[in-house]
């Protein structure tokens, strides 16, 4: 009786408790993600302020804040400077590299993993090699590669360069080694030709890899700033971030400028809201596998 | 007979060399022309007189390399981008580690808490940094909100003392979700007979983070660390964009030095030789994580067996 | 085998990269192969002539597609530019993005900045143009800027307009502090220079402005004096001549012993001391002048600065605002304080590049001179407002002729200083290593919290050096 009493206050307890931490973990959760998410709150909520004032000359906090709800700010960055283009020169880039990427990484991840051919250990020894090397170790000299095939200037100067990627041909090569040999063979009795079989039978199964690596690498290209800047001098060809970093000197006031850091950070928040749920699987996956 | 399957074998194997090359083929051209050639060509370029404006003109030999141990700016930016790393590394994953444990339960509104904490990481670095630029302008936000606490307007960007640490500040807000997202992928992979084992041990809650949690997600958290440490040795863009290096190289980084003296100042000889350095300690340093990694898996292994020992 | 096929692609490749640089010969000097003044550019069959310029202000702009439409349209059949625009931003500025593209070849004609001349004629990137153009169709050109054109005594470039520098102010707060209604706190009342011989010296501008910053309206958000410009290399245009011409040696190669010298220490001070007398604003942005500019649309707020020492080519961008349009007036580029005086100049200018074929050179010399004609000088000076390249316009056009009211005589009084006193600025092969690292060294001295002063004079002279040295220049 007086045992079970006590284990009875125990769990009561140990439920009061329980609650306690969950209302603790919400109150400390709320503050940080508040404060984490303010900055671009703020750049968001300033965007909308029509005072035609730079940030230098702000002196009090309410100042930044608009008391009336204005696009002309966004009007502003769409009127004074080609966004839409620079927007579509990044889908362009974007899309152009990811089909690219899907292609050839995924046909080489496959061999790499399901054809005995000869030299395949050799190829994948390089491989492994080479994903050590970064890419900024490398930029003046893909430049000069990049220049004389005379492709400066042209959306295929930020497209080639990445269509290969040892990294990618490693997770294709991870997801195929684990596809059943007897699915292949089936398929290669029936006589189907390995294209065929590639296309038909493998592709199906790996759509989970496909919309990671397409995730990571539409992500990545949306944001790329280093190797588009060096290579695309023309301003009708410059993506999205490098259109902003230029704004920032001719932006006319404040509200303008974070207009402008608006417009190039809602589409792909927008997109990530959709793919949220592959793009976190992706990222995590990518760090369970690689060790 | 013997020698019939031989054959066969032959022509099927064959077969394979020719399929499994053209299935590789794309990938090879490409990765020749956009990854070896570059890769020999800076080799090749570090040990010439290469100018961008006047072309190649003379093999200097290892004069660059002889250059480079007596260039400060040079050890100025070692020595910086191993200050950024030295607290990117901890503060980050220390913080993604944090924030995934205060993530880890499927509560109500715990998905709006993650899409928090991970919003900078979709946030591309351009847009951060030009945002933080703002902030820390000397009339900035930042001053602002010091001002109404009564602290005087800070240097930020503008204290060489300050500069470099602004930015570590800003790169650890911008990329722990990242490091979060993987580590609560492996939070949520740590066994839940293992607490509860624990708890029937009557093990407090920091008894169980230390023999539980820690333990299992030590690989992955090797691999969070490699990461954040290959990153940080990449530091480029938040110098780029907000500082150039300044004020007095307090934010000179090796990448930013490559591109100075590569494009800035068209070195290409020169550029190339920081950037072979570059390559080759990057290397020496994945493989030593790589190799770190194996080794805390192998610890791992056995930190397992010793618990399931106990339990 | 793999390494061995990827070794040679890689060896063919480098090969190739070495191969270029070499273009069609360059004819000696005094060779003249060029058309006499007046002879008619003729040709069997049509010339393409590619034309590379940054992009400049809306003004510029609209003088560039008009002009180089009505140069195809004179020379239809026989010559046909087409242009490319470069956007000239902050950090990836033109003469690098141009320098990136010798790799692939450069187009026939290219619009530069004037100090670059030497930079770029020592480092083969452009040709002289002498043997093309006259003796008697350079004599209009204004000294200074034949002599930026030059170097190695060859004519490498001509220039269709220039730009200077002026202490430019708003009249509506300047006026307050004239003898008329003197206001500051001890009695006293700025007068302002009648003539570039009693030009402020850089101390009295620094003193007027200090006085301005504490008497404006009791406003703190006002300053006397904005001298912000672009980051890479407006510092070191506008304050250079405090150095007196010594800034990099007689050799135009040293900066060790010279830039940072007392004379250096001298103005990094005298900047320094600008914003600790709160004679500026100490943010490190702003466009304090223009900042309660009013467009149309817009509602303006409160203007910062009273006066701002800046280039000529910002005028375009006054008269964009309604409210500064009739209020912006102009004095003088400052004396140094030892009295001595050198007014900086150089403006962007055309020239001729490697790439462009001897075949090609007589019909893009052709569009060069359509382009420095006295017509074209004149419509790009008045449409953007920048000082003309040719002496003879000083006469004929209205607001630089003398006793001129256009915008209360600030265009006479341009055009008073550069006659007077216009030096090109510092002439070095190695503008492209001195000029940004001296911007540098300046703005971090006027933006850093607490700079050492003359350890940022020595760092960046130490480095210029390094640089200069290791760029191989003699």
């Amino acid at each position: 009786m007086a045992t079970t009493e006590l284990v009875y206050a125990g769990q009561r307890g140990a439920k009061a408790r329980k609650t306690a931490a969950l209302v603790a973990q919400y109150v400390v959760n709320i503050v940080l993600g508040v404060l984490f998410i303010s900055p671009l709150l703020w750049m968001f909520v300033t965007a909308f302020n029509p005072i035609q004032a730079l940030g230098s000359q702000i002196t009090s906090i309410t100042e930044f804040l608009p008391k009336t709800l204005s696009f002309g700010n966004f009007q502003a960055v769409f009127t004074r400077i080609p966004m839409v283009r620079y927007l579509l020169n990044t889908l362009l880039y974007a899309l152009g590299t990811v089909v690219l990427v899907l292609i050839v990484n995924s046909l080489a991840g496959y061999a790499l993993a399901k054809i005995p051919f000869r030299g395949r250990n050799a190829l994948i020894m390089f491989i492994v090699i080479m994903l050590t090397i970064p890419f900024e170790g490398i930029t003046l000299s893909l430049y000069m590669v990049v220049a004389k095939l005379q492709l400066l200037n042209t959306p295929f100067a930020v497209i080639l360069p990445s269509a290969m990627s040892c990294f990618y041909i490693f997770m294709f090569r991870q997801f195929f080694t684990g596809v059943p040999n007897a699915v292949i063979e089936a398929a290669e009795i029936d006589g189907c030709k390995p294209l065929t079989v590639f296309f038909r039978i493998v592709l199906p199964m790996a759509t989970p890899v496909f919309v990671t690596v397409f995730i990571l690498e539409f992500f990545g290209k949306w944001s790329d700033y280093y190797w588009p800047m060096l290579t695309l001098t023309n301003s009708n060809l410059w993506n999205i971030q490098i259109a902003i970093a230029d704004f920032n000197s001719r932006a006319e006031h404040y509200g303008q400028f974070m207009a402008a850091l608006t417009v190039c950070t809602l589409p792909i928040v927008i997109l990530f809201l959709f793919l949220q749920k592959y793009y976190i699987q992706g990222i995590a996956t990518q760090g369970m596998k690689d060790m | 007979m013997l020698e019939r399957t031989e054959k066969r074998t032959t022509a099927r194997q064959r077969r394979y060399d020719v399929t499994g090359w053209l299935f590789c083929l794309p990938a090879v051209l490409f990765g020749l022309v956009f990854l070896v050639t570059p890769i020999v060509l800076s080799f090749v370029f570090s040990f010439t007189d290469y100018h961008m404006l006047r072309g190649l003109h003379a093999f200097v030999g290892f004069k660059h390399y002889v250059e480079l141990l007596h260039d400060a700016v040079f050890g100025k930016a070692i020595a910086n981008t191993f200050k950024f790393a030295v607290f990117v590394v901890p503060l980050q994953c220390g913080l993604a580690l944090v924030l995934a444990l205060l993530v880890n339960r499927t509560a109500k509104g715990f998905g709006i808490f993650k899409l928090a904490y991970f919003a900078p990481v979709i946030t591309s670095m351009t847009v951060v940094a030009l945002l933080f630029m703002n902030f820390y302008d000397t009339s900035g936000l930042f001053n602002l909100l010091l001002g109404l606490v009564g602290i005087e307007p800070q240097g930020f960007l503008h204290d060489p003392n300050q500069a470099m640490y602004s930015i570590i500040f800003m790169s650890v807000w911008q990329g722990a979700g990242y490091q979060m997202i993987i580590l609560l992928a492996a939070l949520q992979n740590v066994q839940p007979e293992l607490y509860e084992a624990a708890s029937l041990d009557g093990a407090n809650g920091w008894q169980k983070f230390r023999n539980v949690t820690l333990p299992g997600i030590l690989s992955v958290g090797s691999f969070v660390l490699l990461i954040t440490v290959i990153g940080a040795f990449k530091l480029f863009t938040q110098p780029y964009i907000m500082t150039q290096g300044g004020p007095d190289n307090s934010t000179m980084t090796v990448v930013l030095y490559i591109y100075e003296r590569g494009m800035t100042d068209k070195l290409i000889g020169y550029g190339s030789a920081i950037a072979m350095l570059f390559t080759f300690a990057f290397i020496v340093a994945s493989a030593v994580g790589k190799g770190g990694g194996r080794l805390v898996s192998f610890y791992r292994v056995r930190r397992d067996r010793y618990i399931e020992e106990r339990i | 085998m793999k390494k061995v096929l990827a070794a040679i692609l890689a060896i063919v490749l480098a090969l190739g990269l070495c191969g270029c640089g070499a273009g069609d010969e360059v004819a000696g000097k005094g060779d003249f192969l060029g058309l006499q003044d007046g002879e008619e550019f003729t040709t069997d069959q049509e010339v393409a002539v590619s034309f590379i310029r940054p992009r400049g202000n809306d003004a510029q702009e609209a003088w560039w597609d008009e002009t180089v439409a009505a140069f195809n349209t004179a020379y239809a059949g026989r010559i046909k530019v087409s242009s490319e625009v470069l956007v000239r931003g902050d950090n990836s500025s033109y003469e690098q993005q141009i320098g990136l593209r010798v790799a692939e070849g450069l187009p026939d004609v290219m619009y530069m900045d004037g100090p670059y001349v030497s930079n770029w004629a020592y480092n083969g990137m452009i040709i002289p143009i002498d043997n093309y153009i006259t003796e008697t169709y350079r004599t209009d050109f204004m000294d200074y800027v034949l002599d930026q054109g030059t170097y190695n005594d060859r004519l490498y470039a001509l220039s269709i307009v220039d730009s200077t520098i002026m202490v430019f102010y708003r009249k509506s707060f300047m006026n307050e502090f004239l003898a008329t209604k003197p206001k500051f706190a001890d009695g006293s009342a700025i007068t302002l220079p009648t003539s570039p011989e009693n030009a402020w010296t850089f101390n009295q501008l620094a003193e007027i402005a200090t006085k301005m910053t504490k008497s404006l309206a009791g406003n703190k958000k006002r300053y006397g004096l904005s001298i912000t410009g672009d980051k890479t290399e407006w510092m070191s245009y506008a304050f250079s001549p405090m150095w007196g011409g010594n800034i990099l040696g007689a050799d135009a190669l040293t900066a060790t012993g010279n830039l940072n010298s007392a004379k250096g220490m001298e103005v990094g001070n005298y900047l320094r001391n600008l914003r600790k007398t709160n004679a500026i604003n100490p943010s490190a942005s702003g466009t304090d002048f223009y900042d309660d500019g009013v467009k149309e649309g817009t509602t303006g707020s409160d203007c910062k600065a009273a006066m701002y020492f800046t280039g000529t080519q910002n005028i375009t961008k006054f008269n964009e605002f309604q409210n500064i349009a009739e209020d912006w007036d102009a004095t003088y580029y400052p004396r140094n304080n030892d009295g001595s005086y050198s007014v900086p100049c150089g403006g962007w200018t055309l020239a001729l590049s490697k790439d462009c074929a001897a075949n090609k050179r007589v019909a893009a010399v052709e569009f060069i001179k359509y382009l420095t004609s006295v017509s074209s000088c004149e419509s790009f000076a008045s449409q953007t407002a920048s000082p003309p390249s040719r002496k003879s316009l000083y006469e004929s056009m209205d607001e630089y002729k003398d006793g001129s009211t256009v915008q209360n005589g600030a265009y006479v009084r341009i055009k008073q200083q550069i006659f007077a006193a216009a030096a090109p600025r510092t002439k070095t092969i190695a503008y492209a290593e001195f000029s940004p690292l001296l911007a540098k060294a300046l703005n971090e001295i006027v933006s850093d919290a607490n700079p050492n002063i003359q350890d940022k004079l020595n760092t960046a002279a130490t480095t210029i050096d390094n640089k200069i040295k290791q760029a191989s220049y003699k």
